[in-house]
C-alpha cells in the first residue's frame, strides 16, 4: 500500500512539477532547461569517454600479439546462453562460444520452453560437442529464470551471460573474466555490443548511437565507479556476487538494469570491457526500436520505484548520482512536453506572459553550441572506438539522426513507460517477448 | 581445490571443433539487400538532417556576425559581451563538470590504490547454492553431472522436478 501511494505522489509530482517551475520562473526558463540538459550531459559523457580512454583505454594493448589477458589458474569459465525461439542464430551463438580461444569453457544453453526447432538444434549441437550442456526448461520461465537455471547447473562460479542471438568475439570471455580474477571486489564486467544489423536507416543509426552514446556513457559512468546497467546481452557475473544478492529478479522488465543494482548496493563493483566484443542483432525498423526502447524506459522506472525508498540510507550514497540522473532524464522528458504544451496552447489561449512559449527552435547561441557538443561527441567516440572497428568512421554520415534517435526516443519512451511503471499495481513474472533481429529475420517470417 | 578446477579436469576439451570464422566488422555486419530507392531515400534523408544541423550552426554564426556588424557604430565588446558570456558559461560549466568527474575518479584512484579491502570470495559451497535455489544436493549433483536435463517448474517458478535420465532430444 505504502508502495503504491508514494508511486502516485511520484508520477503527480513529475506531472506537476514542470508547470509549477513554468510559473514559478518562467516557461523560457523552463525551455532553457530542455536545451541545457542535453548538453551538459553530453559534456559529462564527453569527459568520461576522454579521462578513460587517456587514463586506462590508449595503454591497452589491442590486436597485437601478446594482448589478450591470460586468467591465472585457467578456471573452468560458464558461459550461459538463454534460448527463446533461436532455431535461426542458437548455432552461431553457441559455435562462437564454443570457439573461444581461452580453452577451458564450457557453454550452457539453457531453451526457455521454444515453440520453434530450437531444442532439437540444441540437443543435434550438444551430441557432437561435450562441452555443450542443454538446459530445457519444460514451460516458457522468462531470461531471469533461464539464467538462474543456468548458474544452478553451471560447474563454474564465473558466468558469462551473452543472449541467444549474440555472437561473442574469440578472446571476449578472457577479457570479461580477467577484471573478476583480478580484483576480489568486482561482481560483473559488462562487454561492448557491436550491432551487425545495419540495412536500414534505423539499423544505421544504431551503430552510431551504440558508440557515441552508449560506449561514452558506459566509460563515464566507470569513471564516476558506479553503473546504471550492465549490457544484458554480454556480461560476466561472479557467482558469489549473484548468489549474496539472490540472483535476477523474476518480476524487473530488464533484469539487467536490476541486478546492477543488487549487485552495487551490496558493494560489489561492474567493470567496463570494451575489448570483450560481442556481435548484436537489433531492431531495423521504427516500430521494434520503439518497443526495445520502451522496455528498456520501463526497466529504468521500475527499478527505480524499486529502490526509491531504500537507496536513501548512507551506505548507498555513491548510488544517489545515478538516481539523480535518472530524476533528471525523467523530469527532463515532462518539462519538454510541457514546453511543447505551453507552446501549443499559447497558440490558442493567450496565457500569462511569464508562462507563454513564442518558438520551440533553440535561440541562436544554444543552437549552435549544441550542433558543436554534437560534433564533438561524434568525432570523438569514433576515436576512441575506431579500433574496435575498422571503417567505423563510414557511420558517421548517419549519426546526425542520433540526437533525434536518442533524445527523442528518451523523451517518449520517458513520457509513455513512467506512468504505465507508476501506475502499475503489482509486478508480474517477466516472460520474453520475440524482438524485431533486423530485416533479415522479418522478411524470413 | 574449488569446484571449478575439478569440473575442468572432468571435462576432457572435445576434439575436432572448427575454428571459429573470423568474427569483426567484416564478416559479421548485415546488410540486407533493399531496393536503390530506399537506399537513397534513406542517404537523401539523412542529407536533410545534416542541412537541418549545418542551418543551427550558422543560425548560431550569423548571429555573432550580425551582432558584430551591428555594432560597428557602438564599441564592439558592448554586441559581442553577451554571446560571449553566454558561450564562456557554457564553457565554464562543461570544465566544471570535468574537473569535477576527474577529481572524483582521482581521489577514488588514491584511496583504493592497491587495497582490495574485500578478500577473494572462497568458492560458492555446493549447500549454499542448493540452498538458494531449494534444492537438494543430490539433485544439484545429478545437475551438474549432466549434460542434457529437463527442468520443470511449479506455477510459484520453484524446481519441481529436473529429469536427467537421458542424453537426446527433449
Amino acid at each position: 500500500m505504502k508502495d503504491r501511494i508514494l508511486a502516485s505522489f511520484i508520477l503527480v509530482a513529475v506531472l506537476v512539477l514542470p508547470f509549477c517551475v513554468a510559473i514559478a520562473v518562467t516557461g523560457d526558463f523552463l525551455l532553457d532547461f530542455v536545451f541545457f540538459y542535453p548538453l551538459f550531459m553530453s559534456g559529462l559523457w564527453m569527459s568520461g569517454g576522454v579521462y578513460f580512454w587517456w587514463r586506462l583505454e590508449r595503454h591497452w594493448r589491442w590486436n597485437e600479439p601478446g594482448d589478450v589477458p591470460e586468467l591465472a589458474g585457467q578456471p573452468l569459465v560458464s558461459v550461459l546462453i538463454p534460448c527463446f525461439d533461436e532455431e535461426d542464430n542458437g548455432e552461431e551463438t553457441v559455435l562462437a562460444a564454443l570457439g573461444q580461444n581461452y580453452p577451458n569453457v564450457e557453454v550452457i544453453a539453457i531453451n526457455d520452453g521454444s515453440r520453434d526447432g530450437t531444442a532439437r538444434m540444441l540437443d543435434e549441437l550438444a551430441a557432437r560437442h561435450p562441452r555443450l550442456r542443454v538446459v530445457h526448461l519444460a514451460e516458457n520461465q522468462g531470461k531471469a529464470m533461464a539464467l538462474r537455471m543456468g548458474a544452478l547447473a553451471a560447474r563454474s562460479d564465473y558466468l558469462v551471460c551473452i543472449d541467444g542471438d549474440a555472437i561473442l568475439a574469440p578472446d571476449a570471455v578472457a577479457y570479461l573474466v580477467h577484471p573478476l580474477l583480478a580484483h576480489p571486489r568486482v561482481g560483473a564486467v559488462t562487454g561492448n555490443p557491436r550491432v551487425r544489423t545495419r540495412s536500414t536507416l534505423i539499423g544505421r543509426v544504431q551503430v552510431g548511437e551504440f558508440s557515441s552514446i552508449i560506449g561514452l556513457i558506459k566509460r563515464t559512468q566507470r569513471v564516476y565507479g558506479q553503473v546504471f546497467t550492465v549490457s544484458g546481452v554480454v556480461a560476466a557475473f561472479r557467482r558469489q556476487a549473484l548468489d549474496r544478492v539472490g540472483y535476477w529478479s523474476l518480476d524487473m522488465v530488464t533484469e539487467d538494469i536490476d541486478i546492477s543494482w543488487k549487485l552495487q548496493r551490496d558493494h560489489w563493483s561492474i567493470f567496463y570491457e570494451p575489448r570483450a566484443l560481442c556481435w548484436i542483432l537489433m531492431p531495423e525498423t521504427f516500430r521494434g526500436l520503439w518497443k526495445q526502447r520502451l522496455r528498456w524506459a520501463q526497466g529504468g522506472a521500475e527499478v527505480f520505484l524499486k529502490n526509491v525508498r531504500s537507496i536513501w540510507s548512507w551506505r548507498h550514497r555513491r548510488l544517489w548520482p545515478l538516481v539523480a540522473e535518472f530524476c533528471l532524464s525523467t523530469f527532463w522528458a515532462f518539462a519538454f512536453a510541457m514546453s511543447i504544451l505551453l507552446w501549443a496552447l499559447g497558440k490558442f489561449v493567450e496565457l500569462p506572459p511569464h508562462i507563454h512559449i513564442e518558438t520551440l527552435v533553440p535561440p541562436a547561441f544554444t543552437g549552435l553550441v549544441l550542433a558543436m557538443a554534437c560534433l564533438l561527441q561524434f568525432a570523438l567516440s569514433i576515436f576512441i572506438d575506431r579500433r574496435y572497428e575498422s571503417k567505423l568512421a563510414g557511420a558517421l554520415y548517419w549519426v546526425v539522426w542520433y540526437p533525434l534517435a536518442y533524445w527523442m526516443l528518451s523523451l517518449f519512451t520517458s513520457l509513455v513507460s513512467f506512468p504505465k511503471v507508476m501506475l502499475k499495481l503489482r509486478r508480474r513474472r517477466a516472460r520474453w517477448v520475440s524482438p524485431d533481429r533486423g530485416i533479415k529475420a522479418l522478411e524470413k517470417s | 581445490m574449488s569446484s571449478a578446477r575439478v569440473a575442468a579436469r572432468a571435462m576432457p576439451q572435445e576434439a575436432g571443433i572448427a575454428p571459429p570464422a573470423r568474427i569483426d566488422s567484416s564478416t559479421m555486419v548485415i546488410a540486407t539487400e533493399r531496393s536503390r530507392l530506399r537506399y537513397l531515400l534513406d542517404v537523401a534523408l539523412t542529407a536533410l538532417a545534416w542541412l537541418l544541423f549545418a542551418y543551427l550552426f550558422a543560425r548560431g554564426m550569423v548571429a555573432v556576425v550580425e551582432g558584430r556588424m551591428a555594432g560597428l557604430d557602438a564599441p564592439f565588446w558592448h554586441d559581442a559581451l553577451p554571446t560571449m558570456q553566454t558561450l564562456a558559461t557554457y564553457a565554464v560549466l562543461a570544465v566544471v563538470n570535468a574537473l569535477v568527474l576527474f577529481a572524483w575518479a582521482w581521489y577514488n584512484w588514491r584511496r583504493f590504490r592497491g587495497l582490495d579491502r574485500r578478500q577473494p570470495p572462497p568458492p560458492l559451497e555446493r549447500e549454499r547454492l542448493a540452498r538458494s535455489f531449494e534444492v537438494p544436493s543430490d539433485l544439484l549433483d545429478r545437475m551438474e553431472r549432466a549434460q542434457v536435463m529437463i527442468v520443470h517448474h511449479t506455477e510459484d517458478g520453484r524446481i519441481a522436478a529436473v529429469d536427467t535420465r537421458f542424453a537426446g532430444a527433449a
